[in-house]
């Protein structure tokens, strides 16, 4: 009877345990399509008062992060106009906004994934998008 | 009494006062010659002012009612104050100028030391095309990197490279394919106006989605037809890394075509393979580069040359007109940026300690690539020149809003560690350099025969040639590049001398054109 009571014990430990971990890991999209990168676009559209953002069709499908800075104008033969970019790292001249893709987990199993906004920590749900973790950057 | 004297103009003899006419006080601004207040007088007072909220900034507009006068008054103070050569520029009536003719004359009318223009990159954008975002490291289009051969018929567009991850790389074609047919339309021939248009509307839409039917001749003779359609594509302007084994020692290969931030990771596992691999020395492809972030190409320098030649050495002097007190000076960075925050990582950066580098050059090789060039021989690593003379450009500007209009104007020029910037008018590769813009190296055609990378491809074969023989190939004297040759039809040609003037900020973005026009 003692026995069966601390295996009891032992087993409500660890499920309390293990209740308790819930993490978010990196994550990436599993397939291209064209109803991710609209969702995306919906999602992000607020931090940019509303503007549509021309992204990749295979966002988020070979990286985690995903950058949204001005466009690149080029000239008619497809060279970059400002071919001198004098932003420089530290100057505090930073335009760009970073978007993190997350997968929540609990107990080992995945679950929705959502999007970080890096700059104000907000997130949006993402949980209709089919997303994995994804593996480690090369660096 | 001393009163009335006054007041009667000192006396002579009337005694009835002369009535002047009064002065009209100014009711606004005026042009003086030579005079110039600050631009702070007459920013944002706007023929058309904007109103509301800015979607970029989400702060209102800053605009109020002005004229013409004073955006014009502002474009002239603004140009006094920072435009690198402010000292050369004329002092004209700007009553006399619409206010786009006004800019386009607030320019010095030098020539370099070949006869062309000085001052080459002068232009504008609307302020909320210039605003627009993106997802950093992508391009709208099919993929294709075009070679604007010919475009007055009989035309010829020829195929530089595609990206991996896009249509044209799904759809196999490859490099030296020339257009044909655009949805059965002859693309070399017509002149008719409606098909004109209609490729142009294939080539250069922004249109994404849209689907064309592109037939291609490739190098081998063979046809190729396939359906592309335009959508948003992130670039990869790292192909191709490899080490080659060569008489004259492990080279290390890297195309590089233009520099964009998100590169940085492919560059560092790229100098990391030359690290890992033992190279002795370096090709860098920049044929195709026209440039970009001025940071990634000193990361570049550094992991080129190591810390040992770089050290308390400057990359980039940034040197400004004399009215700015400091210039600035960009040093080798040696370390991992994360560019979207703006800050330095604590990764040091890797680097096999280049002692020789041989660069692929094109007159496309512009801005950046040529502050990567003159970056490494201001610290003597030696640089060889492999193909064309570079665009000539060793300038730069931070680009200025006023009223809805952002104006691009020549507010700098970088100088090496040596002091030297002078190549405007580029530098070229020649047997026996006698002058700072001149290189020790082979003047070779690119050669679209053959895939980037190969060792046949003749710009790396003088570069594996010249590193072991110290020779360079032969060259006829009749031998072009096919970049040249843009430069010397008699039709409509699809690039001014200056394509920065020509380019889709000022006009429709029409490249190809009919015989008629």
């Amino acid at each position: 009877m003692q026995q069966a009571l601390m295996i009891v014990a032992a087993v409500f430990l660890l499920s309390a345990c293990k209740s308790t971990d819930k993490i978010a890991v990196d994550a990436r999209l599993l397939e291209p399509s064209e109803q991710n990168v609209q969702a995306i676009q919906d999602a992000i559209a607020p931090f940019f008062n509303g503007s549509r953002i021309p992204l990749a069709y295979d966002v988020f499908t070979r990286s985690s992060e995903l950058v949204i800075d001005q466009r690149r104008i080029l000239d008619r033969a497809g060279n970059v106009i400002n071919g001198k970019d004098i932003t420089l790292p530290g100057d505090g001249n930073v335009s760009a906004q970073r978007f993190l893709l997350k997968i929540s987990q609990t107990n080992d199993m995945n679950e929705g994934c959502f999007l970080v906004h890096e700059a104000s920590g907000m997130t949006i749900n993402l949980a209709l998008l089919e997303c994995v973790p994804a593996e480690e950057r090369d660096i | 009494m001393l009163f009335t004297l006054s007041a009667c103009g000192g006396g002579g003899g009337s005694t009835t006062p002369t009535r002047l006419a009064p002065v009209p006080a100014p009711s606004g601004p005026i042009w003086q010659a030579g005079v110039y207040e600050s631009s702070e007088e007459f920013v944002a007072q706007c023929v058309t002012p904007r109103t509301g909220t800015d979607p970029f900034t989400g702060s209102p507009f800053p605009d109020v009612a002005g004229s013409a006068l004073t955006e014009k008054l502002w474009l002239r103070s603004f140009t006094d104050e920072t435009y690198l050569w402010f000292d050369k520029v004329p002092d004209n009536d700007p009553a006399n100028f619409s206010i786009a003719e006004y800019f386009d004359q607030l320019k010095t009318t030098e020539t370099t030391a070949s006869g062309n223009p000085k001052d080459n990159f002068h232009f504008t954008q609307p302020t909320d095309e210039y605003n627009e975002r993106t997802q950093s490291g992508t391009s709208a289009g099919y993929g294709i990197s075009w070679a604007f051969v010919s475009n007055s018929a009989p035309r010829e567009l020829v195929v530089r490279y595609v990206e991996p991850n896009s249509p044209a790389s799904a759809a196999n074609i490859p490099r030296g394919a020339r257009l044909q047919r655009i949805d059965g339309i002859d693309f070399i021939n017509t002149n008719n106006g409606g098909d004109i248009d209609f490729i142009n509307g294939a080539l250069f839409s922004s249109e994404l989605g849209e689907s064309y039917t592109f037939d291609f001749v490739t190098v081998d003779g063979s046809e190729l037809s396939a359906e592309l359609t335009a959508r948003v594509i992130e670039l990869s302007p790292v192909q191709n890394v490899k080490v080659l084994d060569t008489g004259a020692g492990r080279m290390g290969y890297l195309q590089f075509n233009t520099f964009i931030t998100p590169a940085q990771g492919d560059l560092i596992s790229a100098f990391q393979r030359f690290v890992n691999e033992a190279a002795t020395s370096l090709v860098v492809d920049l044929r195709y580069n026209g440039g970009g972030s001025l940071a990634l190409a000193s990361q570049i320098a550094y992991m080129v040359a190591g810390p040992n030649q770089t050290n308390n050495k400057i990359f980039d002097s940034l040197i400004y007109n004399s009215k700015r007190q400091q210039d600035e000076a960009i040093p080798f960075y040696d370390r991992e940026i994360d560019y979207a925050a703006g800050l330095f990582t604590d990764n040091v950066l890797p680097s096999p300690e280049f002692t020789r580098v041989y660069v692929l050059a094109t007159e496309q090789t512009c801005s950046a690539s040529e502050s990567l060039i003159n970056g490494l021989r201001g610290i003597d690593v030696e640089v060889i020149l492999i193909g064309d003379t570079t665009c000539g450009k060793p300038f730069g500007f931070v680009p200025e809003d006023n009223c809805g209009t952002t104006y691009f104007t020549i507010q700098l020029q970088g100088a090496n560690d040596k002091g030297f910037g002078e190549f405007s008018d580029g530098f070229s590769p020649v047997s026996s350099p006698v002058f700072d813009d001149q290189v020790l190296g082979c003047t070779v055609s690119d050669d679209f025969s053959n895939p980037l990378g190969f060792e046949d491809e003749a710009m790396l074969a003088a570069a594996i040639q010249f590193a072991e023989t110290g020779v360079c190939p032969n060259v006829s004297a009749a031998s072009e590049s096919v970049e040249r040759k843009s430069f010397g039809n008699d039709g409509p040609s699809i690039r001014s001398p200056n394509r920065y003037l020509d380019s889709i900020l000022l006009d429709d973005r029409r490249l190809i054109q009919s015989e008629r026009k």
